[in-house]
């Protein structure tokens, strides 16, 4: 056993840092590390390894939050924000289909109202305006939802995800950034391309249930796909074809987002896909319950839990791995820096 | 602009590099010194310590040495260090004698201090 051995252990435990920490300072701390150890010494002592465990993740936890500070963050907060809130004033809009056709419903038109405020505030660049607006409308949102909960929970737990997404947005639109961010960062046209597939799908899902309420009325042969129901297969065709291309318009508009705004972006929309999943995966058993036994059976404190670490999980998990896979990135760079700058000084002569 | 208090480990290490610039393992040592063989501090915290302080720009690199195959980085404390461990000093000196003062009204500390 060596000095070697010492050293290498030292290392092992510096591993607890984040590279941005170890680049400047590794090799002074081991310096530091081997000079301030025993005579003798064969590995590092429980102490030293819990002051570099502790101080390692205190340092990590400083990198993360100021990278959340960074500017990648910031834009992908306000292109979330916006779009979030275009896909759910287009779902309030087809909710006002669903409660048997306009007019219905006073407060169905708030919602819509509340959603198409904040879309408007994004644009014309009244950050704070659409963030109060947000935090107004999910928060009436979370009341309807918490009154329907009380006389039928399993269809209020199905509206758990698009109040999530309601919260997110929200709290996107909070983040301080420039003026008209979002529109800056998405480009006015491919803006106009994500409203036109997100619009396109929602109008065929009005139309489906606009035709739904004729063909239940008249009977007959219908076809159906995943919710889609017409009594023509080449209607129904055309259907899918158009919701095929407005998701795929939509997808674009985010896809030709920089990458670190991209990634960023399905990182804030995990935990809304992860609440749905945790919905569907393991609530069935319980809202077959529901059904059967006629009167409510309310969530009891594990699947609450469930519900909300979940998601929170879904999105620290994200946040490391966009911050994983950015240093690896820089890694992966500054190699080839280094290898493009050894060719330079000495040229293979293979 | 009053600024909220240094921890110790800070305080040490801006009093260990008043003097001179020193390279870490230096300041270790003389922070053991300074504090009577009370304060030994490890490499996790006294990194923590320097980083903050770099990125504060209390503390900056005065020059970097290779002895033995190994980087020797020494610190030197700079002109808003210094004035800020000044400030932290006149702090801890107004409530140190505002202590003393009232410990030798009550009487529990003799008149001339303690020993």
């Amino acid at each position: 056993m060596s000095d070697a051995d010492l050293e290498s252990r030292y290392q092992r435990l510096l591993v607890w840092y984040p590279w941005s920490h170890r680049r400047v300072y590794e090799e002074e701390m081991l310096a530091v590390l081997v000079a301030g150890a025993r005579p003798g010494q064969r590995r590092p002592t429980i102490g030293e390894a819990a002051n570099l465990v502790v101080s390692g993740l205190r340092v990590r936890a400083g990198a993360a939050v100021t990278g959340l500070a960074g500017p990648a963050w910031a834009d992908a907060a306000a292109v979330f924000g916006l779009l979030a809130a275009v896909v759910l004033l287009s779902q309030r809009v087809v909710r006002l289909f669903e409660l048997a056709g306009p007019g219905s419903s006073t407060i169905a038109y708030l919602r819509v109202a509340g959603w198409c405020a904040v879309v408007l505030a994004v644009l014309v660049g009244l950050r704070r305006s659409a963030a109060a607006l947000a935090w107004t409308t999910v928060l009436g949102e979370a009341v309807l939802l918490a009154r329907q909960y009380g006389t039928d929970p399993v269809s209020a737990v199905h509206l758990f995800w698009p109040l999530a997404l309601g919260v997110l947005a929200a709290a996107a639109l909070t983040v301080p950034a420039p003026r008209r961010r979002a529109a800056a960062v998405l480009q006015a046209h491919w803006l106009l391309a994500f409203v036109f597939g997100v619009g396109l799908v929602q109008a065929i899902m009005v139309i489906n249930v606009l035709q739904q309420r004729t063909t239940w009325s008249e009977g007959g042969t219908f076809y159906t796909f995943y919710g889609l129901e017409n009594q023509s297969e080449a209607v129904l065709t055309l259907w899918l074809a158009a919701v095929a291309v407005g998701a795929l318009a939509a997808g674009l508009a985010v896809l030709t987002l920089p990458a670190p705004v991209r990634w960023r972006i399905a990182v804030l929309v995990a935990p809304v896909g992860a609440l749905a999943a945790t919905v569907k995966l393991t609530l069935p058993g319980w809202a077959d319950s529901n059904f059967h036994m006629g009167h409510p059976i309310y969530l009891v404190a594990v699947q609450w839990a469930l519900l909300v670490v979940v998601p929170l999980a879904a999105l620290g998990l994200g946040a490391v791995l966009v911050q994983w896979r950015e240093q690896f990135a820089r890694v992966a760079a500054l190699g080839r820096a280094a290898d493009r700058e050894r060719l330079l000084i000495a040229p293979e002569t293979d | 602009m009053s600024h909220s208090p240094l921890t110790e480990p800070t305080f040490l290490i801006l009093t260990a590099l008043a003097a001179e610039p020193q390279h870490g393992y230096g300041v270790v040592e003389d922070v053991l010194r300074i504090s009577d063989g009370r304060v030994r501090l490890r490499a996790g915290t006294l990194y923590g310590v320097l980083d903050r302080l770099r990125a504060d720009g209390l503390i900056e690199v005065d020059r970097e040495e290779v002895v033995q195959s190994r980087l020797r980085r020494y610190y030197r404390l700079t002109g808003l260090g210094a004035e800020r461990l000044a400030e932290e000093t006149a702090r801890l000196r107004r409530n140190a004698s505002e202590a003393a003062t009232r410990l030798r009204r009550s009487g529990f500390m003799p008149q001339g201090g303690v020993a």
